[in-house]
């Protein structure tokens, strides 16, 4: 890849096919006690959550740590089951109720980027067998000297070295090496939708931008959707068609990304954004911290979660008597807040559920 | 205020480490030299597989045995070689002394064992505190490392955690003993902003308050600048730029650093164009001795000169070091 090849022209998402419909996902993780192991509570990871992701688009979803972004991408992989509610329909059927062999196509049409390179990658494995395995599973490779140039193309791909570095184990590499490696091994089948956990934060600049361009590239080739999980909005803003902010639980704001850059509405989304640090030695670190902590996911505020930390938290975004309206303030623009009612043209398309509900968790 | 010796509180000289693998040797770390003071912020920077992580390992006695092993140079800390130390001397060292916060948060976590053993472990170990002192003392790191409702969350095992939570339980892990020197290998990569931000005040806390010596090891220019009193470059295996950190973006002393600096994401990039990426492979590590500038083959700047050996690093302003024939002015 060469820096001064230019940019091609995306295609672009197809919006008439969703790949992807997430409705009011839940998945509340039990706190066990004592000796019969009985739940006293639940770690209300995701907390009612919904987003489409079309064919060849990509859904950036950012927030802080611990808001549940990893949980919403395994939990609609089914690595976190049993869900606790909702529904993801892939193609318009529910992942939820695929079982046996279902499942396995399934996995092979979804994929992940696991956050962790260290702990994803088995250890007794070379990196042939990493990245080739799943191509002699699912029978796509006619025999062992396909499936060694397949590897060694896709490891060429993901910037590693296709010769020296097939036969070495996971611990012969870097960080960044390794997570390149479960990159080649994710997009080994050519699957349809990829949900990549920080695929990129492990990774210096100069990889980060190969990494990227890689991944748009395959996004143009074989319209490949994204949902892709990260932290730091300058490359969610470079990569993403959509990008969701989620905080404890819930998305706050969604809208295409030049919408969501420009005329943020949510306050915590204009927080994220005035906190990205800048490569200058004078700029501060941080100049607009947010403040205040962090509230678990355990006991989560009433009314708006974002209330305690708000600058414009008023009564009623204070308790469970009314409830937080979402507004649709642009095409595809929603925002979970009672400021989205000084939106020109807003429209209140829903509202946030508060309410105990713990009694019907499973 | 630690007391201040005579001695620096880390000199690296030469270091050269290698691995022993089934195809060859790997000469992760070629002849690496620098220093760290107390009370200063040493930034680590390079390519992935640059030899950054082999570096510091090296310098905390950690590498896999037996693959990989310290051929050459030396470690100063506080006036005593490390190198060649027994094992039970440099576990001292290392306990008391030198924390790293590593790059791998499984390496310091055992899947097995609740957070708060882990944790008081240590604190009872190397600092002498009963047990709940040392769950006290653990509780606040936690806290002042922004984990929401610590003194219940303790009680969790490792999977429990999110991936930044984990990376934050191994910072306070390396934090509860006060150490000298604490080296952090990427140690916010899993941290969004607001509370990357806050990990690095109390780590700058740290540094202002006793004086510790810090080593970041971080691909995030935006941390450096914010954060780094001198910088390191990198690049297959050696040091490529020392600098102050204003001096290096400023004016980056090596096309390698330009190129760095050039291929940071920014909020007005132009949206889904290409990022600027440096183009082509970095060297095979096989020992062997280059013949040319080992960043010719990547180097837009390159010319004739550069095929006629490989330049050395050299001081050319007091505190500034680059690897690289041509004059400063002319590299972009
Ligand atoms: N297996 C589990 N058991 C109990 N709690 C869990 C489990 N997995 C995640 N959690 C909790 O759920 C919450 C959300 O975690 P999740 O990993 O989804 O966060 P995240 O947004 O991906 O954060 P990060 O950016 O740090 O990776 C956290 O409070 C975490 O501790
Ligand atoms: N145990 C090992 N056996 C063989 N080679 C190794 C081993 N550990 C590391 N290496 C190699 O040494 C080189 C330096 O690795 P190191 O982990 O120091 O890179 P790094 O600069 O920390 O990169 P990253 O930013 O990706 O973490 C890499 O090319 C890596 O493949
Ligand atoms: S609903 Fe109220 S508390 Fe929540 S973000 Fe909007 S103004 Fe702030
Ligand atoms: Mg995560
Ligand atoms: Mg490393």
């Amino acid at each position: 890849m060469s820096a001064t090849e230019t940019a091609r022209p995306t295609k672009g998402p197809d919006t008439s096919r969703v790949v992807l419909s997430v409705r009011d996902l839940k998945k509340w993780f039990p706190i066990r006690k004592g000796l019969f192991s009985r739940v006293v509570g639940h770690v209300k990871a995701v907390d009612g959550v919904s987003f489409d992701i079309h064919a060849g688009e990509t859904l950036g979803l950012v927030g802080e740590s611990g808001c549940g972004k990893t949980t919403v991408g395994r939990t609609i992989l089914r690595l976190n089951d049993p869900v606790t509610a909702g529904i993801a329909e892939f193609h318009g059927q529910d992942v939820f109720e695929l079982q046996g062999g279902d499942l396995r196509a399934l996995r092979r049409r979804m994929q992940i980027i696991f956050q962790d390179p260290y702990s994803s990658l088995n250890p007794r494995m070379t990196v042939e067998s990493i990245v080739g395995e799943a191509l002699t599973v699912h029978g796509m490779v006619a025999n062992k000297k396909e499936r060694r140039e397949r590897v060694q193309d896709l490891l060429e791909k993901c910037g590693l070295d296709p010769i020296r570095h097939i036969t070495r184990y996971p611990h012969e590499f870097s960080g960044g090496q390794r997570q390149r490696i479960g990159i080649a091994r994710a997009i080994a089948l050519e699957p349809e939708l990829i949900v990549c956990d920080e695929p990129v934060s492990a990774l210096d600049v100069s990889i980060q931008a190969q990494v990227i361009n890689l991944l748009q590239r395959l996004q143009e080739e074989m319209g490949i959707a994204y949902l892709f999980i990260a932290h730091g909005l300058a490359v969610v803003e470079h990569i993403s068609h959509r990008v969701a902010v989620m905080y404890l639980g819930r998305i706050a704001e969604i809208a295409d990304t030049e919408t969501l850059y420009a005329n943020p509405v949510h306050p915590y989304t204009q927080a994220l954004l005035s906190a990205i640090p800048s490569p200058d030695p004078d700029a501060p670190l941080n100049p607009h911290p947010l403040e205040g902590e962090v509230p678990t996911p355990i006991n989560p505020p009433a009314g708006c979660r974002f209330h305690p930390r708000c600058r414009f938290a008023e009564d009623r975004c204070k308790s469970n008597t009314t409830p937080i309206p979402i507004y649709e303030v642009g095409p595809g623009h929603r925002v979970a807040c009672i400021l989205g009612e000084n939106v020109d043209g807003a429209k209140r398309v829903g509202e946030l559920v508060h309410g105990d509900d713990e009694t019907s968790a499973s | 205020m630690t007391e201040r010796g005579q001695a620096r509180l880390l000199e690296v000289s030469g270091l050269q480490t290698e691995f022993v693998t089934d195809d060859g040797l790997v000469r992760a770390v070629d002849g690496v030299s620098f220093s760290v003071d107390r009370g200063e912020i040493l930034g680590i920077v390079g390519e992935s597989g640059c030899g950054k992580s082999v570096t510091n390992l090296s310098v905390m006695g950690l590498l896999p045995k037996p693959q990989g092993r310290i051929v050459g140079g030396s470690v100063f800390f506080d006036g005593r070689d490390l190198v060649g130390l027994p094992e039970s001397e440099l576990r001292s060292v290392r306990g008391n002394r030198i924390a790293m916060i590593f790059q791998d948060p499984m390496t310091s976590l055992n899947p097995y064992l609740r957070v708060e053993e882990q944790l008081v472990e240590v604190a009872e170990l190397h600092m002498g505190l009963s047990r709940p002192e040392a769950v006290k003392r653990a509780v606040e790191l936690l806290d002042r490392c922004g984990i929401p409702d610590a003194a219940r969350r303790i009680r969790g095992y490792p999977h429990e955690f999110s991936g930044g939570m984990r990376q934050r339980v191994m910072i306070a892990m390396a934090l509860l003993c006060d150490p000298d020197l604490l080296i952090a290998d990427e140690p916010t990569t899993a941290l969004d902003v607001t509370i990357q931000a806050q990990i690095l005040e109390l780590i700058k806390e740290l540094r202002d308050e006793r004086g510790m010596g810090v080593i970041l090891i971080t691909h995030d220019l935006g941390v450096v600048a914010g954060m780094c009193d001198r910088v390191l470059v990198m690049y297959a295996g050696r040091v490529v730029e020392e600098a102050a950190v204003e001096p290096l973006f400023a004016t980056p002393g090596h096309p390698y650093t330009a190129a760095l600096l050039r291929s940071v994401p920014t909020l007005d990039d132009e949206a889904h164009g290409k990022l600027q990426s440096i183009a082509g492979l970095p060297p095979r590590l096989d020992g062997g001795s280059f013949r040319q500038c080992t960043f010719l083959p990547r180097c837009a700047l390159a010319h004739d000169a550069c095929n006629e050996g490989d330049p050395e690093l050299i001081e050319e302003t007091p505190g500034r070091k680059r690897r690289c024939i041509l004059p400063v002015e002319q590299v972009r």
